[in-house]
């Protein structure tokens, strides 16, 4: 009987310690399953929902310019098109999943237009906005062009209200049905079966949560924001030539608050900043215990802050600013690439997530 | 007693639960005998399927000149594909006695040689315009980064539809009805005498199967180096953890396996699991190009780039009458690609839509189930 008892502990506790070796040897564990929570149901969804609250004022907004086309409601319409723009702000470094689904960033956020495909569109008045060939030809950026023909209200009142008016509204109409239809497919697949599916994938490989939400960040950052809003602009495409045309809101020089608004928006989003707070920079201290010292996430969160330093140093809009003050945007985009290294190399290495985006294979 | 019972039963539970951790490597039906873990067998000969890759490769060559403004020599690609006239600077594969245009699928019901043919005229013809910058109606090349493409006036991009092309009607064709079908294989084919360097006649046929998939004798997941065409595919689907490579490479050495040692049992296991397993290389690349068609909607030149690669791997399923994909669904996904009527039997891309793209996905994902993983391919 004593030998069998023996036995018996012997083998479990070995088989219990050959279990132990696979996990690391961490004294508390990090529940990943509450910040992907946090992500989840505070921060994300959240975002998708004040953004559709925003393509609704816009949407009535456009409805009341187009019964009543006067300086005031087009002055509104252009104060909700800013609101809406700004928000999206705060979406663009998600697109994951439902997102990423229906091409919401494609859908919103696709610059420079084409005008001359965007007046081909309005004059014939017989489009498919959703089609591959109009990419170029839709969203807040096309909205941007018709929205602001020129700086002074009276003198773009006096253009939209001129030639081809009736389809020009239709299409100012249409374009905001077409991003309105993009985010509620968004938010209703967030709210089906995506969000609780998202919040329990823990682990890091390809498809899990955290491999989506800091691939999109990557993504986001280093296409869309640092080439996008910055690098193109700047020249940096264009052996130095500055292409003031290709930024962001071009027509109604909002880019430099579209930019402070993009970085405060992926800054609190890494910070996970919501009632909980649990975000990435927690888990990456987890990670980092016994290098408090040198921090990863204060060293992610000093380069935002440097970043927004050296932004608000601009005093133009950033189509202005490339030419007028090269140096200064140089600097700024200067951080951008240091932000690069932090979070593509350093940050997705200590969280064992690969990146996994590329544009192509090569053939 | 009781408590013994007591015991084994914890033990048991203990260890299985650790074990969960671990892949599940040992197939039950292969549990008494353990294959070889390389196609390393005695006399495997494919020689004649290395010219035939090779010779893809020399094709590819000339289609992608359009994408560096160079107008391709259409008369050259016609002889490329028959072996006519000493056309490749390999002079090896000039004496090879080997050919493309006659392992080609000919017959109706699938892409074959004549459509081939076609858009290899057709890229000659219209590279002319190779020095000029695409856009929508106009051929020309589209570039994004350091990537630049050369499309037709519809954004098709003929090199993807004829190099992926051919190797669906070429090289799939052939492995999945003529080298693992009972003609190549069967109890009539001669698997007694062995020519040296060559095997048996059955062995020889098993191995030119293996020579068109394109990969090294020890390919694996972990041993990726030299895999080309198919091979070098396969590692989207292993990427999210379908083990495509290591599936596909097992079916082929248990198939030369079963044949060397007279288990046709395994051989004829082994013949439609290849072809199972070699038709997800295909529906996963498929989805994987969708997806990143989808990424990158709003670039003209990855777009298009991704729409012609996926559309020759959505077709290319065609080449095995015992696909999984039914002929009404393959040709329903073949149809969003054709939204407007670009020249015959050729896809136009300017009016394909997200809906599109996700509709094409869906149809290919449920059909296979792929549910799971179909957006991380």
């Amino acid at each position: 009987m004593k030998s069998t008892k023996i036995i018996f502990f012997l083998s479990v506790s070995l088989s219990v310690l050959s279990c132990k070796k696979d996990k690391e040897e961490v004294t508390e564990e990090f529940n990943k399953k509450e910040m992907l929570t946090n992500y989840g149901n505070n921060i994300i969804v959240p975002a998708y929902e004040e953004l559709e609250l925003a393509i609704s004022n816009l949407e009535n907004a456009v409805s009341n310019f187009v019964s009543v086309s006067n300086s005031a409601n087009l002055q509104t319409l252009r104060n909700n098109y800013l609101t809406a723009y700004l928000q999206w702000q705060n979406c663009s470094f998600m697109e994951f999943g439902p997102s990423e689904n229906y091409t919401l960033k494609t859908i919103c956020n696709t610059y420079p237009v084409d005008t001359s495909l965007i007046n081909s569109n309005i004059s014939s008045g017989s489009y498919v906005l959703g089609s591959a060939s109009n990419t170029t030809a839709i969203g807040f950026p096309a909205l941007d062009f018709l929205l602001f023909p020129d700086s002074s209200l009276s003198l773009a009142l006096a253009t939209i209200n001129g030639n081809n008016a009736a389809n020009k509204k239709q299409y100012i109409t249409d374009l905001v049905q077409q991003i309105k239809a993009g985010v509620n497919s968004t938010l209703s697949s967030w709210r089906g079966s995506y969000l609780s599916s998202f919040n329990t994938s823990d682990g890091n490989g390809q498809g899990s949560s955290l491999s989506e939400i800091v691939n999109a960040i990557n993504l986001d950052f280093e296409k869309f924001t640092r080439d996008g809003k910055i690098g193109i602009p700047l020249g940096v495409r264009s052996l130095g030539t500055a292409l003031p045309e290709k930024t962001e809101s071009f027509y109604s020089k909002n880019s430099l608050i579209l930019f402070k608004e993009s970085i405060l928006g992926l800054k609190n989003y890494f910070n996970g900043t919501s009632s909980s707070n649990i975000g990435l920079d927690d888990y990456l201290n987890h990670l980092n215990d016994n290098n408090e010292t040198a921090r990863l996430s204060e060293k992610i969160n000093n380069q935002f802050d440097l970043i927004l330093q050296k932004a608000e140093v601009l005093s133009d809009p950033i189509s202005i600013a490339v030419t007028t003050e090269q140096a200064n945007v140089q600097a700024l985009y200067d951080e951008l690439q240091k932000m690069i290294v932090l979070l593509k190399v350093d940050m997705s290495s200590a969280l064992s997530v690969l990146i996994t985006y590329q544009d192509n294979d090569g053939d | 007693m009781k408590k013994m019972i007591i015991a084994i039963t914890a033990t048991t539970i203990m260890m299985a639960s650790c074990k969960k951790e671990e892949a599940d490597t040992v197939d039950t039906t292969t549990t008494s005998i353990v294959l070889p873990s390389t196609y390393n067998f005695d006399n495997v000969s494919y020689n004649g399927q290395t010219s035939r890759l090779d010779m893809l490769a020399e094709m590819t060559a000339e289609l992608k000149k359009a994408n560096a403004g160079t107008q391709v020599d259409s008369a050259l690609l016609a002889d490329m594909f028959s072996n006519t006239g000493s056309p490749f600077s390999d002079a090896s594969l000039n004496s090879s006695g080997k050919q493309l245009k006659n392992k080609t699928y000919s017959s109706v019901g699938a892409f074959n040689t004549d459509y081939f043919e076609y858009l290899m005229k057709r890229q000659g013809d219209i590279s002319q315009y190779a020095g000029n910058t695409w856009s929508a109606g106009n051929a020309g090349v589209a570039t994004s980064g350091t990537s630049s493409y050369f499309f037709d006036e519809n954004g098709v991009e003929y090199t993807q539809l004829i190099e992926k092309g051919l190797m669906g009607a070429v090289f799939y064709y052939n492995i999945a009805e003529v080298y693992t079908r009972s003609a190549k294989i069967g109890a009539a084919v001669d698997n007694t005498t062995v020519t040296p360097g060559e095997g048996t006649d059955m062995e020889h046929h098993w191995d030119e199967a293996f020579g068109y998939f394109g990969a090294p004798i020890d390919f694996s997941s972990t041993n990726t180096a030299d895999a080309r065409y198919h091979a070098k595919y396969s590692s989207k689907g292993q990427a999210v953890g379908l083990k495509t490579t290591d599936k596909v490479m097992e079916q082929f050495i248990k198939g030369r396996y079963g044949i060397t040692n007279k288990n046709y049992d395994y051989r004829d296991q082994a013949a439609s699991q290849v072809r199972a397993e070699y038709e997800m290389i295909l529906v996963t690349t498929a989805i994987h190009y969708l997806n990143s068609a989808k990424a990158n909607f709003a670039d003209d030149a990855l777009r298009n780039h991704a729409l012609s690669e996926s559309y020759a791997f959505v077709f290319s399923l065609a080449y095995n009458s015992d696909k999984l994909i039914s002929n009404a669904d393959l040709d329903l996904v073949k149809s969003y690609y054709e939204v407007t009527a670009g020249p015959t039997t050729i896809p136009s891309f300017l009016a394909i839509t997200v809906a599109d793209i996700n509709a094409a996905i869906d149809k290919l994902s449920t059909v296979y189930s792929l549910d799971a993983v179909k957006s991380s391919l």
